[in-house]
């Protein structure tokens, strides 16, 4: 265990004063020996250890896994929020009381429990026995959710904070934890009116809507809670947000358009979501998650500066919707193997066109600033807005075409791949590889399924690139 | 100086020997267990029928889904593009190929140029290859897989088959034989379920004309027939439908000897 947590940055201290915890922690979850060998070798593998910022983004997980474990046994009030969407808005009760814990506990989950210790699936037959069963369009992330409280790796929230902001699995799901349960379910919403032409100007009724649904949902969790959402507690929710952004931004822009890619888009994914969409309050009242930023940025400049990188310069580059997760092999093979560079995703960076947005918040309510998060990415707004903006990124990032690889159960995702495909192609000459999977659950796709699809998309691209088809 | 192009697919591994654009020899032999040992078989038939050894080979170019296993090539390349340049060396109009092989199924689009724009594959299920009219052969007791076809044409009532899983169809053929169903409709209606999965499959790039019915499937006159009836236009079949892979990754040695 030791071994393990080192790879990470843990201090002899650390490991010494947490040592009970982290034992705690890892049987509460079923962690055992032969699990910790395989996240050494996991790690080892997949993750670039080299760089001591990604180390330390990474020993940021494993903290928050650690906590969310044991948030229950530690006395907390537990509030979970929802991925992709509600984290933003969660960052207000985030850091309201050192007694209230609340995470998107399926990031965590996924990115720990799946990336590193390979056991997602134990959490996703859980789920199957409450009437969720697998390929039947339930969404594999949710699924996590809910095995993870049936097995009790994670505790059974004080509250559950839904939203059908982007999908409408998301609240289902939480409506069936409130059966099972019996755990209070706090929604917010949207009306999805965003239309085409409109981004990345926010639609006024989604924007006062949601807003006003956030305002509601606060008031009732302060409520369900025992904790008043104080105007102070909103201050230094929005600071924590914007912060973290605009770091995450900073990294984002300075390596997207490097060739050769300095970083491996799994570690960019890891710190994306540090970022944007977990709610960690001691990564961020410790200064952690800047610190690590700061570091990454440095050892990126080094490695340009030194002409290394993760695939060879002048490899074909793609854009992606979001990296491959539970199954760190596929994006392992993405890049490593098959020498695609991926350079820029979806879901780690905010173009220009919304930074703007992202980092203004004068005069404006904190749910209302929140929501704006949220309604400006192109990703969220309208398919539209989508299509635009992966126009954007392929342009921003130099890349050669977009990869997106979705995941078949997730509603919101599959059902425009073929539609944003065409408008790519034809529109704007863009060559897309629309291919099925599933980030969140790796039972029905594998590496060498997809090597086939992926090798040809990357033949294709290395052709118009070099002009060598001849 | 010859080249060598190794197409070493799920049912079928084939070798096809090139010089300065001429085919030497080729050579089709079953994949079987042992990939390896099918690469090498076949290399030494194609080398024969071209009369050469493989000291005169400059370079080989492997592909299909057994191409990482095949030792004497210099390099590797998926099948998709092997299959685009060997199609359009031979019938130089091509805008679009529909290939069904032993394991899986491939609509490619092509561009003017015949550099490949776009493409898809089966993903999940063999119900759109070679592998499913075998499965039914057998069931249907015809003896060789080079029957069915012209069987099937002789029918006057296409029963209708499923088309979304080999195993279900399979027993959907039973149970429609146990109904009294003969062995001509069923087999009529087994050509028209694959054809109707390779199409829906298809929608996925745009079929332009001069679309080239290739693998080893396309020597099967009534999955053509079924093909061109449900796509409404007409399919070109080269004279040697099978090595079009190889002859692409031949065709692609040549431009690195």
């Amino acid at each position: 265990m030791e071994e393990l947590l080192k790879l990470f940055n843990f201090s002899e201290d650390e490991i010494k004063s947490e040592k009970d915890r982290i034992k705690r922690a890892f049987k509460k979850a079923g962690i055992d020996s032969a699990d910790i060998e395989r996240a050494k070798l996991n790690a080892r593998k997949y993750l670039d250890l080299e760089l001591e910022g990604m180390r330390k983004i990474y020993g940021i997980w494993v903290r928050e896994f650690i906590d969310l474990v044991l948030a229950g046994e530690e006395g907390k009030k537990i509030v979970y929020g929802i991925y992709p969407t509600f984290p933003t808005a969660t960052d207000a009760l985030m850091v309201m009381s050192e007694d209230v814990y609340v995470t998107s506990p399926e990031v965590v989950l996924d990115n720990v429990y799946g990336t590193l210790f390979g056991k997602i699936n134990r959490l996703l037959r859980a789920a199957e026995d409450h009437g969720m069963p697998p390929a039947r369009a339930h969404c594999s992330l949710l699924q996590a959710r809910l095995g993870a409280i049936e097995l009790g790796v994670m505790p059974v929230p004080d509250l559950l904070l839904a939203t059908g902001f982007f999908c409408d699995q998301a609240p289902e799901i939480d409506e069936l934890i409130h059966r099972i349960y019996d755990v209070p379910v706090v929604y917010t919403d949207r009306c999805m009116v965003a239309g085409a032409g409109e981004w990345p100007d926010i639609n006024e009724r989604e924007d006062v809507y949601l807003s006003e649904t956030i305002e509601e949902a606060f008031e009732e969790t302060g409520k369900i809670i025992d904790h008043e959402i104080t105007e102070g507690d909103k201050d230094r929710g929005a600071g924590f947000l914007v912060q973290a952004i605009l770091a995450h931004n900073g990294l984002a822009e300075y390596k997207m358009d490097k060739d050769p890619c300095p970083i491996s888009m799994l570690d960019s994914y890891n710190f994306a979501f540090l970022g944007c969409a977990t709610a960690m309050r001691r990564a961020y009242e410790n200064n952690e998650i800047i610190k690590a930023h700061e570091m990454l940025l440095l050892e990126m400049r080094e490695r340009v500066e030194e002409g290394k990188g993760v695939v060879e310069e002048g490899a074909p580059r793609v854009a992606i919707n979001i990296p491959n997760w539970v199954d760190p092999s596929l994006q392992y093979m993405q890049e490593k193997e098959i020498g695609l560079a991926v350079p820029i995703s979806h879901y780690e960076y905010f173009i220009d066109k919304e930074i703007p947005i992202v980092t203004s918040m004068e005069g404006m309510s904190y749910e209302r600033y929140a929501g704006r998060v949220m309604l400006a990415k192109g990703i969220f707004h309208s398919i539209d807005a989508f299509i635009d903006y992966t126009k954007d990124l392929v342009e921003a990032g130099n890349c050669d075409g977009f990869l997106w690889e979705y995941p078949f159960s997730c509603r919101p995702l599959a059902i425009t791949p073929y539609m944003v495909k065409k408008v790519l192609e034809e529109e704007y000459g863009i060559p897309t590889l629309a291919l099925e999977g599933d980030k969140y659950d790796s039972r029905f796709y594998s590496a060498e399924q997809q090597r086939t699809r992926l090798e040809t998309f990357a033949e294709i691209l290395r052709e118009r690139k070099e002009k060598s088809w001849q | 100086m010859a080249v060598a192009g190794v197409d070493v697919g799920a049912a079928t591994a084939k070798v096809l020997i090139l010089e300065s654009g001429e085919i030497l020899g080729y050579s089709i032999t079953l994949t079987g267990a042992d990939i390896k040992k099918s690469a090498d078989k076949v290399m030494e038939q194609a080398l024969q029928k071209a009369g050469l050894s493989k000291s005169d080979l400059k370079f080989t170019i492997s592909t299909g889904y057994g191409r990482n296993f095949v030792d004497f090539a210099d390099r590797s390349m998926s099948e998709i593009l092997c299959h685009a340049r060997g199609v359009k060396f031979l019938i130089p109009s091509v805008g679009s190929i529909i290939d069904i092989g032993g394991q899986d199924s491939k609509a490619i689009e092509l561009e003017e140029d015949g550099r490949v724009c776009n493409f898809v594959m089966n993903d999940k299920c063999a119900a759109g290859t070679g592998r499913f009219l075998e499965v039914m052969a057998n069931v249907l007791e015809v003896g060789s897989i080079d029957k069915i076809g012209p069987l099937a044409l002789k029918s006057r009532n296409h029963a209708r088959i499923s088309n979304t899983c080999t195993i279900f169809a399979e027993t959907e053929v039973v149970s429609l034989r146990a109904q009294g169903w003969n062995r001509i409709d069923l087999l009529a209606g087994i050509h028209d379920a694959i054809a109707s999965r390779v199409v829906t499959m298809a929608s996925g790039i745009r079929l332009k004309d001069d679309a080239v019915f290739t693998g080893g499937v396309a020597k099967n006159v009534a999955v053509k027939k079924a093909l061109e009836e449900e796509m409404g236009k007409k399919l070109l079949v080269p004279d040697e439908p099978q090595i079009t892979g190889a002859l692409g990754a031949a065709l692609r040695a040549e431009g690195f000897a």
